[in-house]
């Protein structure tokens, strides 16, 4: 399906969203899910996940073009209309879950650190009625936020640079390359949470106004969220050494609340409030890929699921409310992203090659 | 019941149209005038059967100048063509419509017929035009560059800039809005630079205006703006000449309002909100450096009163024990929560405002000194607020008025109030989120379908020009948003006329 060219975005826009639908929470706390495996090797781990998603976006790139289309497109013309509004039906199901997943991490990060005893729905309504209010705006608001929030990613990637010297030990990291490589792919498989966001080219692809230039940017886009993480992993493991990694849920944050200025103490209550911005981002285009791709198969105005998407949403938060459910959802969510995008797309490639060469 | 309704309204849309107010069919338009006062019908010569007969409202003419080229001429016995030939006026017609008679008396015409029976008409113009003069501006002044501003008059107007831009390519299309006040609105472009979307859009847009009255460009401007709900100006009011004839030449629209001091620019960027003219009469450092000073000035007075309360109501550990001695020390009497006494300064300040700005001048300072000094010394003794506080609020309020446009600085007051409120729940979050909003909201927003916001979508020239000001030579082209059909500017492309010395040879 073809969009309006009032709608399309420049190519270049496609780096922003990528970048910002795949820097979110995760940035916070990664490390110590990818520690598990590959301890301090992990960062190698990060490097071998970021190459793996490179070809996956090549991938979809090489198959969206042929279907001229988004994965809705792909999937009608494989499975036919009705099979494949299923298969479609889940992937933005996908889009909608990890949406709350973001949220409801975000809220707890919140309540953890700075509001104890705060409800969570009070948060995800406000966040929820801000991310309705970008999404109304159309696509176009929705890449804008995008651009806004890649400009903080970037300050968030030069704070990776903060290293009091009496805090860092180098030998923590040393030496290169102790673990197996089995242990290095199983630690790149965990890095699949924090690394998704993506597959979002499945439903942004028909916005672009030159998706062969487009292509570029999204490999730039992962290159520099690949780049992101493996610094990240590298200083945080400067800091905390692989046991004590594995009792550190939001390291990052740890690590920040050693800044101190004249003016300021708790230097990260800002920037976990400034968090909001990436956490909006990624909210709102998980919501608007899931609520377009939901109006596509029903046919409905995209308002109505994107508010019945919404409410769930909300209901969902309300349920997750301690660590230990959370935690299984995330762990869930990740394990969904694994399957759809390591495993299903790669098949569905190889498919929809198949039988576009048989149907020519 | 509504279809009853909805029929009703529709049959007096249909009356309006159908008989305006001011009845044209009516071809005695003597007897109609005559009902006001003002209208004056004479004879010139005291036999009724002899020429001239002269009508004109005496409140609309130039009396010296009906008495000096026109009254003498009705003595002679001359037909209308050749009286025609004779008065040294140029702006003369001859007509028997009633519906022109009419139109042109009313806007300072002196209608001269042979005779009462006749309806064949000379028409002159011997309208008053004598307007204020032109004078500083007052809400844009500067201390450098041009001190003129514009008056209420439209033609003056246009006059001024097409003084300052002598080109064949500087378009005017004057058309009318309001159906009683007919007010004379004149769209300004350079043709060749313009865009021709723009420019329709613009045209078609005042074309739909339906009012009764125009009374200011500020009316137009709110019927003609992209989202009419917006705090923001889309359209921006200047009165300075030299900031209309920079937009005219960018391949900007200028609307010129009869009547309003205001010129209208569009379609504009957030950007524009925060460029003096001045910027553009010192050195390119100094502009930059008064342009940041402006930036920040419109971020402090948005968030420094928000984070004040979220500080003090929520994250007092965010602040240096050291810093924090000295606010709790002035904080310790005060026995309201920090939302209050914010409230209570920032709506004083408001009541300041507000009051020494209906004011004459002189009442207007007297005011300022009693409220500003007297109730701002004594409310930090009487211990309502914090000194500190007393600091923040005054440096919140200077720099909400840093802002070159007026228009502008108005939003900026009052979209405070939303994040203070946002502070007082959820502290620094509540802040945060006010403040993506608002972001939000300027992504939204389009000027003439635009966008508003100016640094989305990327465009490499805006920052060369808009947000940064560099030097002359290296703006070399218009603005991109704007979509001009001629990209580069004329340069003059030396950059150091100086002589060289020995170390560049």
């Amino acid at each position: 399906m073809q969009v309006n060219i009032r709608h399309q975005i420049s190519p270049y826009f496609l780096f922003f969203i990528i970048v910002g639908a795949q820097t979110g929470v995760g940035i916070l706390g990664f490390h110590r899910i990818i520690a598990k495996h590959a301890g301090y090797d992990a960062w190698i781990s990060v490097l071998i996940a970021g190459a793996i998603i490179q070809d996956i976006v090549l991938l979809m790139f090489q198959m969206l073009s042929a279907a001229r289309g988004d994965i809705i497109d792909v999937h009608s013309q494989i499975y036919g209309n009705k099979v494949g509004s299923i298969f479609s039906a889940i992937i933005m199901i996908y889009f909608w879950l990890a949406a709350v997943s973001v949220l409801r991490e975000y809220i707890e990060i919140i309540q953890v650190w700075m509001f104890p005893t705060l409800p969570t729905w009070i948060l995800s309504i406000l966040i929820l009625v801000l991310s309705y209010y970008i999404i109304s705006g159309g696509f176009r608001v929705v890449a804008g936020i995008c651009f806004v929030s890649v400009i903080y990613t970037i300050l968030l990637f030069f704070n990776h640079f903060y290293l009091p010297n009496n805090y860092i030990h180098i030998d923590n990291i040393f030496p290169i390359l102790d673990h197996s490589f089995i242990d290095l792919l199983k630690s790149a498989k965990e890095t699949s949470y924090s690394m998704a966001g993506f597959e979002i080219i499945l439903m942004v692809y028909p916005f672009l106004k030159d998706p062969e230039t487009s292509k570029k940017y999204a490999q730039l886009g992962v290159a520099f969220t690949t780049l992101f993480y493996t610094v990240g992993a590298i200083t945080t493991f400067l800091f905390i050494s692989e046991k004590q990694i594995q009792t550190t849920i939001w390291a990052r944050i740890n690590i920040n609340a050693l800044a101190k200025f004249s003016f300021v103490e708790r230097f990260e209550y800002i920037l976990l409030s400034l968090y909001l911005i990436k956490i909006v981002t990624i909210i709102t285009l998980m919501l608007w890929a899931s609520s377009r791709g939901i109006k596509l198969i029903s046919k409905k105005k995209q308002k109505i699921p994107l508010i019945v998407l919404m409410v769930l949403s909300i209901a969902i938060c309300q349920i997750l409310d301690n660590r230990y459910i959370l935690n299984s959802f995330l762990e869930m969510i990740a394990k969904f992203s694994v399957g759809l995008f390591y495993v299903y797309i790669p098949i569905l490639w190889l498919a929809f090659n198949l039988i576009k060469k048989r149907t020519i | 019941m509504f279809k009853k309704r909805r029929e009703k309204i529709a049959e007096e849309k249909k009356k309006i149209d159908e008989h305006p107010k001011t009845n044209v069919d009516a071809t005695n338009w003597v007897e109609e005038f005559s009902l006001s006062n003002d209208f004056v019908n004479d004879h010139t010569s005291s036999n009724l059967a002899e020429p001239f007969c002269i009508s004109y409202f005496r409140t609309l003419i130039m009396g010296e100048i009906l008495h000096r080229d026109v009254v003498p001429y009705l003595s002679a016995q001359l037909s209308i063509k050749e009286l025609k030939n004779t008065i040294p006026i140029q702006q003369i017609e001859v007509t028997s419509d009633a519906k022109v008679i009419k139109e042109k008396l009313l806007q300072g015409f002196a209608a001269i017929r042979l005779s009462d029976k006749h309806t064949e008409c000379l028409l002159v113009n011997v309208a008053n035009y004598k307007f204020r003069d032109i004078s500083f501006p007052m809400m844009e002044s500067t201390a450098l560059g041009p001190q003129a501003g514009y008056v209420e008059e439209i033609d003056t107007n246009i006059n001024m800039i097409r003084k300052h831009l002598p080109s064949s390519d500087l378009h005017v299309k004057e058309m009318k809005v309001g159906k009683l006040s007919s007010t004379k609105v004149a769209v300004i472009f350079m043709n060749s630079i313009a865009n021709k979307d723009n420019v329709e859009t613009v045209l078609q847009r005042i074309d739909d205006v339906q009012y009764d009255h125009i009374s200011d460009s500020s009316y137009l401007a709110s019927m003609i703006e992209d989202n009419t709900n917006s705090l923001f100006p889309q359209i921006i009011p200047t009165e300075r000449n030299d900031r209309t004839i920079a937009a005219l030449t960018e391949g900007k629209i200028v609307i010129v309002v009869d009547g309003s001091p205001d010129v209208l620019i569009a379609p504009i960027t957030l950007a524009e909100s925060i460029v003096a003219m001045e910027d553009y009469y010192v050195p390119w450092l100094i502009a930059n450096y008064l342009r940041l000073i402006r930036l920040f000035g419109l971020f402090v007075s948005i968030i420094i009163s928000p984070a004040y309360i979220a500080v003090l109501t929520y994250h007092y550990e965010l602040i240096p024990a050291k810093l924090l001695d000295s606010l709790v020390a002035s904080r310790a009497a005060v026995p309201f929560p920090p939302i209050i006494e914010v409230l209570i300064l920032e709506i004083s300040v408001e009541f300041i405002k507000e009051s020494s700005l209906r004011l004459p001048t002189k009442i207007g300072t007297t005011l300022g000194i009693v409220g500003g000094i007297v109730i701002g010394q004594a409310i930090v003794e009487a211990k309502l607020t914090s000194s500190i506080l007393i600091i923040l609020i005054g440096l919140s309020t200077l720099a909400s008025y840093t802002s070159a446009i007026y228009k502008f600085n108005n939003s900026v007051r009052l979209i405070k109030y939303p994040i203070i409120v946002m502070a007082q729940f959820l502290g620094l979050i509540g802040i945060v989120i006010g403040l993506n909003f608002l972001l939000a909201h300027l992504l939204r927003l389009t000027s003439l379908g635009r966008p508003y916001i100016g640094f989305y979508p990327f465009r490499k020239n805006i920052f060369k020009d808009m947000w940064i000001r560099l030097p002359f030579s290296m703006q070399k082209e218009n603005p991109d948003n704007l979509r001009p059909q001629t990209k580069q500017k004329y340069l003059y492309d030396v950059k150091n006329p100086g002589p060289a010395s020995d170390f560049d040879e």
